[in-house]
């Protein structure tokens, strides 16, 4: 299992006089492997996420995906938003496959609708390909933008809290998927979230932040065996990681008020 | 499937109330038309004699009509298509936002009634001086509303689009035009009804035919029955662009009208 993702020493300040928004970060993404950044809001998890992403440069340090220092394309890295970002002109179909079109040659529409159909039916969704995403609820187009991550088999998914602003019953469900998903067609994740809950239950690693300066605290190493089931939370062991995870985040508000 | 069924039964009840209010209001005229002269308000039937009459000489519609459709739609084309280009320009590059607007607004604050008589000096009692009236009216919203549009596209979706390899032109055309037309297109239908304003605008400084020269020479003549003709017409072709406006925008951005809904 070689190292996928390598962020060195990463600082980046948005405004001169403030505390910087990430301050000396380390971070080591292994191949295949489903890590967890936890943190309050503006510990500047999510800006992390786009300096991987590349839309992002930092101010000091270095990135490197796969080796290389310059952003890679979707068709290597895919990127999961907080509220589906889908463009409303299009139907879900078409927004699936945009990436595919954005990188491809036309002629291949063809080719590109039998793979966006093919990640709609991975994420569980059927006979909504001529909707239009308003038409569809918070927790369908999230599964749409779901599928446009995993359109061109992407080896590394960055999601970026994408089950935030749904209900409790149809993130569950959405968790569940994203780990037959990861059985079905193997990636490399890396998933911001302040939910500890869904944190340890779906990841290998939890890494912990703090905010003001944006830093890393601890990592927590989740050794649940899978495949994992909603009962897993109610274990001790499962506990005993939210515990962990708990206690440090709140390492990070005692050092963070001093 | 069975919305579109709700569609049109509501489409069908508005046609009805549209149908009821209309034969309410001519009551109300025919009734109070019996008060007054025929000079101060003519009676329905009065201003329908007046418009076959009108009609039966072949110069309703082939001519006063056609003369203000055309006016107004070519002075709509070309106030348009000046003011997209530009609002792509001034949308994209804020320095020459900051030179060009304080002019725009200028021009912008002038009547076009007073500017009218300019026109028609320069450029003649015929099609053009129109023509350029009208365009001047309908640009202004045009370009107000393509500029804005622009500007509105989410940046989150930029983003989102960046990460997935789109280059500045895949962003412009796929991105940007589209999440400008809902904007734009309300700067179509203020702009072509405008644009039927600076038409009529532009007869009454000086012409010999459509809609606006014959309420001008009605006045003249005290024949309020034909005013009220082409008053009517003036109507029917409001109603004529607002449905055109409409249609398209329906066939262009079929997601926005679901939407409403």
């Amino acid at each position: 299992m070689g190292t996928v993702i390598e962020v060195n020493d990463v600082t980046l300040a948005f405004t001169a006089h403030c505390a910087p928004e990430l301050d000396g970060i380390n971070l080591v993404v292994d191949e295949g492997e489903f890590l967890c950044l936890v943190g309050p809001s503006g510990c500047g998890k999510s800006t992390l996420l786009r300096l991987i992403a590349g839309v992002l440069t930092p101010d000091r340090g270095e990135i490197k995906v796969f080796g290389e220092k310059k952003p890679l394309n979707w068709a290597r890295l895919s990127f999961v938003p907080q509220d589906s970002l889908l463009l409303p002109w299009r139907k879900v179909i078409d927004n699936v496959l945009l990436p595919l079109e954005l990188n491809g040659r036309p002629g291949d529409r063809g080719e590109w609708k039998v793979k966006a159909q093919a990640a709609l039916h991975l994420v569980n969704l059927h006979g909504v390909e001529d909707k239009y995403p308003h038409q569809l609820s918070g927790g369908m187009r999230q599964r749409v933008a779901l599928a446009r991550a995993l359109v061109s088999k992407a080896e590394i998914l960055l999601l970026d809290e994408p089950f935030a602003a749904l209900d409790a019953l149809t993130r569950s469900q959405l968790h569940l998927e994203i780990m037959g998903i990861r059985q079905q067609a193997p990636f490399t994740g890396l998933m911001v979230t302040h939910n500890i809950f869904e944190a340890v239950f779906l990841a290998d690693r939890v890494v912990v932040m703090g905010e003001k300066p944006g830093r890393i605290l601890g990592e927590i190493k989740i050794d649940l065996p899978y495949p994992r089931e909603l009962k897993l939370m109610s274990t001790p062991e499962f506990a005993a990681l939210v515990g962990a995870v708990q206690d440090l985040l709140a390492k990070g508000w005692c050092t963070g008020h001093e | 499937m069975n919305k579109r069924v709700v569609t049109s039964g509501s489409g069908r009840e508005r046609l009805i109330a549209l149908l009821l209010v209309g034969i309410v209001v001519i009551a109300v005229w025919a009734w109070l038309s019996t008060f007054y002269p025929g000079y101060i308000l003519p009676s329905p039937g009065a201003v329908a004699r007046r418009a076959q009459e009108l009609f039966r000489q072949g110069g309703l519609f082939t001519v006063h009509f056609r003369t203000t459709l055309v006016e107004a739609l070519l002075g709509f084309l070309l106030g348009a298509g000046a003011a997209l280009p530009l609002s792509y320009l001034l949308a994209r590059h804020p320095r020459l936002d900051r030179l060009v607007t304080p002019v725009v607004v200028a021009i912008q604050a002038i009547p076009i009634v007073a500017l009218a008589p300019l026109m028609v000096i320069w450029f003649g009692f015929g099609l053009t001086s129109k023509v350029i009236i009208a365009a001047l009216t309908a640009f202004f919203p045009v370009l107000t509303n393509g500029v804005v549009g622009l500007r509105a596209t989410d940046p989150r979706l930029k983003e989102m689009l960046k990460i997935m390899g789109a280059g500045k032109r895949e962003i412009f055309f796929k991105l940007e035009v589209p999440s400008a037309l809902p904007v734009l297109f309300g700067g179509f239908r203020m702009g072509l009804t405008l644009s039927v304003i600076g038409a009529v605008v532009g007869e009454f400084s000086g012409a010999g035919r459509g809609l606006g020269y014959l309420v001008y020479f009605a006045r003249g003549t005290f024949d309020t029955a034909l005013i009220f003709v082409a008053l009517l017409a003036l109507a029917v072709m409001g109603i004529g662009f607002y449905l055109l406006i409409s249609w398209l925008e329906a066939v262009v951005m079929p997601w926005h009208k679901n939407k409403d809904r």
